[in-house]
């Protein structure tokens, strides 16, 4: 297969490769110009307490929004849960989406609660497909309230369910074609899930159509002995790496996004690691252009 | 894939099980063998039916309860972690061991019901403290009523009022002035501020006294401040935030303070400069 030139990117604007901004990089990032092009923050972190606007940490946001794109990134829209989705919870991301306007807007294709409780964990759904119709019709009523549509995110795994008719990439790619949302594809999911529910990861990236897929995600996971843990509190792995490039061949250079929340490094330290991302994507494409070019 | 399972269970059925096992307190191998644990019977729920345990795979690496147990895990200190994050003092005289009893007691009573993590704690510093907890830290409640004034204060958004300039000579008496939202105003038993400041400067502190103190707490262009003021201080600015009348406000003020006109002017002053008012209304 030759490497993809260009890549379809669900119609988002090509950023390149960013960073997750988070409080202990602040400073750095508001008194230095620094060469990320873009970043990704959680969207919850912003919205404030309870019937709040987001108080300080909006602030910060909306000084870095002046010199850089941002793209909101949520853990708390529970697209599949029983739960009917909360409105509330709904107005205030389209509150915050008018007031930063960002790039785009993606949050977790997996359930984070239910009875009103909220788990705050990404937790794996059955792939079926009465579950693919309930999330999209779910996802439809998002898209609808905010008036765009969303990439919803694989999540890593650890458990799956005896009643899954379909593989986890047939199901992330039901959802979005049934729910006509994007898809945000994390790289170091697909390798978590891989190696926990032992399927081929490579297979994983065949089956994702590409014309969906608007960003990837990069991070760091933990050995646990009997299962990896998607921890994000280290580098990227040789082997996502590895599944990285694949990934960059088969959908071309796709927005890509360096997750690490926790034990995080010092900026340049985080930077190295979306340097790396970006020469991948630029050796990717180099021999894209190569192939073409000897085979004209 | 496989044929599909014929008995799928209503995913909601799947859900409320899944809910119930991964927040149960006594963990994942203890709640399944119905025992009690260290936790209160009264505050254990019970399973929902039919168990679901059998719908999740177990292969050779993995069986279906170390699966499920690695999100009971990942529940609890990922709520665990959030707390110690908005009450780090709490966290700090506790120590860890502690601190995780009363977080998981926490958790129990009063789990999140909310879609952003920073509400957690709304219930904290009200929680009832076990008795062991109560005789050794009294303060206890105190200090985490400060930390989450802190909080609040840190998340509030900046008021947007209309500039006092365009106030009248004539129209300040019955102008009511509006306190930021940022602002917090709490009375604490114990006299915790110095003590929650000390603890951030890495000094271990003796206990705090039992002494009354009036907090103000509010934050400024880069950070939240905490300023133990006088009794007369506290309560013009509650009367403020209330929306009584600024002549009102200023008469009790006087009376209560014995103050001068010009040291209460300094007052009004230093909170005005210090960004604690954020806007004027005037009457009609």
């Amino acid at each position: 297969m030759a490497p993809r030139l260009e890549s379809p990117a669900f119609g988002l604007p090509h950023l390149g490769v960013g960073i997750g901004l988070r409080p202990r990089h602040y400073r750095d990032v508001l008194t230095t110009r620094s060469v990320v092009p873009w970043f990704e923050v959680i969207s919850e972190n912003f919205m404030g307490t309870r019937g709040g606007e987001g108080g300080r940490p909006l602030e910060i946001l909306e000084q870095v929004r002046e010199n850089y794109p941002v793209v909101l990134h949520g853990v708390s829209l529970n697209i599949g849960s029983t739960d009917p989705i909360r409105l509330d919870y709904l107005s205030r991301l389209k509150w915050l989406v008018r007031r930063i306007e960002p790039a785009w807007v993606s949050d977790h294709l997996c359930w984070t609660g239910v009875d009103g409780e909220n788990l705050h964990d990404l937790l794996p759904l059955p792939y079926s497909s009465k579950v693919v119709r309930h999330v999209a019709e779910r996802v439809a009523q998002v898209q609808d309230v905010l008036g765009r549509q969303i990439l919803l995110e694989n999540v890593s795994s650890y458990l799956t369910f005896m009643h899954s008719e379909m593989t986890e990439w047939e199901f992330l790619s039901e959802v979005a074609r049934c729910a006509d949302c994007g898809i945000l594809l994390d790289v170091n999911n697909v390798y978590v899930s891989a190696t926990n529910h032992q399927f081929d990861a490579r297979e994983y990236l065949n089956g994702v159509p590409a014309s969906r897929v608007g960003q990837l995600h990069l991070a760091g996971h933990d050995d646990g002995g009997s299962l990896l843990i998607d921890t994000h509190d280290r580098p990227v792995s040789r082997q996502v790496w590895e599944l990285y490039e694949y990934a960059i061949e088969r959908l071309g250079p796709i927005n890509t996004l360096i997750e690490w929340d926790d034990k995080l490094p010092s900026l340049p330290k985080l930077l190295e690691e979306a340097a790396r991302a970006r020469r991948i994507q630029e050796s990717v494409l180099g021999r894209a252009v190569s192939q073409r070019a000897a085979a004209r | 894939m496989d044929a599909p399972f014929l008995n799928a269970p209503p995913l909601a059925d799947l859900q409320r099980w899944l809910r119930w096992i991964i927040t149960d307190p006594r963990g994942v191998d203890a709640a399944l063998a119905g025992q009690a644990g260290e936790v209160d019977a009264g505050w254990i729920e019970s399973e929902p039916k039919p168990r679901q345990l059998g719908m999740v795979v177990a292969t050779p690496t993995a069986s279906s309860v170390a699966r499920v147990g690695i999100y009971a895990s990942g529940y609890f200190w990922r709520l665990h972690d959030a707390l110690a994050a908005d009450f780090p003092g709490v966290r700090e005289i506790l120590g860890a061991g502690r601190f995780q009893r009363l977080a998981a007691e926490y958790l129990i009573k009063h789990p999140s019901r909310s879609p952003n993590l920073a509400d957690l704690g709304c219930s904290f510093s009200r929680f009832s403290l076990d008795r062991e907890l109560r005789e050794e830290f009294p303060f206890l409640p105190d200090l985490a009523s400060l930390e989450w004034s802190i909080h609040l204060s840190l998340l509030a958004p900046r008021g947007r009022g209309s500039a006092l300039t365009s106030v009248g000579a004539g129209d300040w008496s019955s102008a009511r002035l509006r306190l930021d939202p940022t602002v917090r105003l709490l009375t604490t038993e114990w006299a915790v501020a110095s003590f929650w400041r000390r603890i951030f400067a890495k000094s271990r502190p003796a206990a705090p006294q039992r002494r009354r103190q009036w907090l103000l707490v509010y934050r400024d262009d880069v950070w939240v401040q905490v300023k133990a003021v006088t009794r007369p201080q506290w309560s013009a600015l509650l009367r403020l935030q209330q929306g009584c009348p600024l002549g009102w406000v200023c008469e009790q003020l006087a009376a209560e303070s014995r103050g001068s006109h010009l040291r209460i002017r300094e007052w009004f002053r230093r909170w005005i400069s210090s960004g604690l008012i954020s806007g004027v209304e005037l009457a009609a």
